[in-house]
């Protein structure tokens, strides 16, 4: 399976991804997904599904606590699933732009 | 992600957006800009004058013509604890708009009001 | 709460100067540059209201070079002064706050 990407590692055709997508590039970052990691996917998937936007790390972890439990919305736990820099690495995996408002 | 850097009072700062949503990049120039300040815990409010206030149309739809929807993207601004939202009045009659035709809360400001609003900024940022 | 505006367009083609105008206030400046000095011709489709402002207490520059340039000297509206480079930069630094209208 070969998807092209841009130098950064993200699709550069969004339409593109599929699961099986997700867990070449999630292989890529040396991360085997879970479904902790799966769920927090999902919740990145709904918010650019409906805002057109990849969230900043700040609204990622909002996000994930409003959709996952307060545990879940933590830097900490997102980092721990996502190293080093969850809002990107999420957004890569999810098949989603890179989160241009995050430095 | 680096550490958001901590300064002593927060600046005021307005965008200030007079496009329409797609005939040039600057309203998705703009949107990014706020969003990407949010992180700096600024004091910041967005103001649409003129023909800026089409971005705020629902049902934008401008797929075909290969752009993302700012009326998509908009609403995130409370998120982004950005709630300072304004538009111009005028701009607003003139084109036949109402508030209910917008995809999220603005507040209505007459001329006096935008003059005061942009007075008391410490920077403005015009796109 | 002093405010300069900067207005680079023609009001002869666009509604820049008149969007600018129309939130003007007393003790703001506004400042015509590039194509907008044409704004300051006394044919100028915003010379009415310039007039009208000037005498509330709006003060009108326009960027001398840029008038040069174009060779509309001697075809201003009188409430308009003429500001140098200098008087740009004195300007920006005076007031509060700049507005760009472009």
């Amino acid at each position: 399976m070969n998807i092209p990407t841009d130098k950064n590692g993200y699709l550069l055709n969004l339409e593109q991804w599929t699961p099986a997508v997700a867990e070449q590039l999630a292989k890529a970052e040396d991360i085997r997904l879970s479904d902790a990691h799966w769920e927090v996917i999902s919740v990145l998937r709904a918010f650019y599904q409906e805002y057109s936007v990849s969230p900043a790390m700040r609204i990622l972890v909002k996000q994930v606590g409003m959709a996952l439990g307060t545990e879940k919305g933590k830097s900490i736990y997102l980092m721990q699933l996502f190293p080093p820099s969850p809002a990107k690495i999420v957004s890569k995996i999810a098949g989603l732009p890179r989160p241009d408002n995050c430095f | 992600m680096k550490e958001t850097p901590t300064t002593a009072t927060p600046k005021k700062i307005l965008f200030v957006n007079t496009k329409a949503p797609y005939g040039s990049s600057l309203a998705r120039d703009a949107l990014d800009a706020l969003l990407a300040a949010s992180a700096y815990e600024q004091d910041l409010s967005v103001l649409f004058l003129g023909e800026a206030v089409f971005q705020l149309l629902r049902n934008q739809n401008p797929k075909d013509i290969g752009m993302k929807s700012l009326a998509a993207t908009l609403p995130v601004l409370p998120m982004y604890d950005i709630t300072q939202i304004y538009a111009q009045e005028s701009a607003l009659s003139t084109r036949g708009l109402s508030i209910d035709d917008l995809v999220l809360p603005v507040k209505v400001l007459g001329a006096d009001e935008i003059a005061a609003l942009m007075g008391s900024q410490g920077a403005i940022l015009s796109f | 709460m002093s405010l300069l505006h900067t207005v680079n367009k023609s009001p002869f083609s666009k509604d820049t100067l008149l969007n600018c105008l129309a939130i003007c206030q007393a003790k703001h400046s506004v400042l015509l540059i590039e194509d907008g000095v044409y704004g300051a011709l006394k044919s100028s489709p915003c010379r009415e209201q310039i007039e009208q402002l000037s005498a509330m207490g709006v003060r009108f520059f326009a960027l001398s070079a840029d008038v040069s340039a174009r060779g509309i000297d001697e075809n201003l509206i009188a409430d308009v002064t003429l500001a140098s480079d200098q008087d740009f930069v004195n300007l920006v630094v005076k007031n509060n706050v700049t507005q760009s209208w472009y």
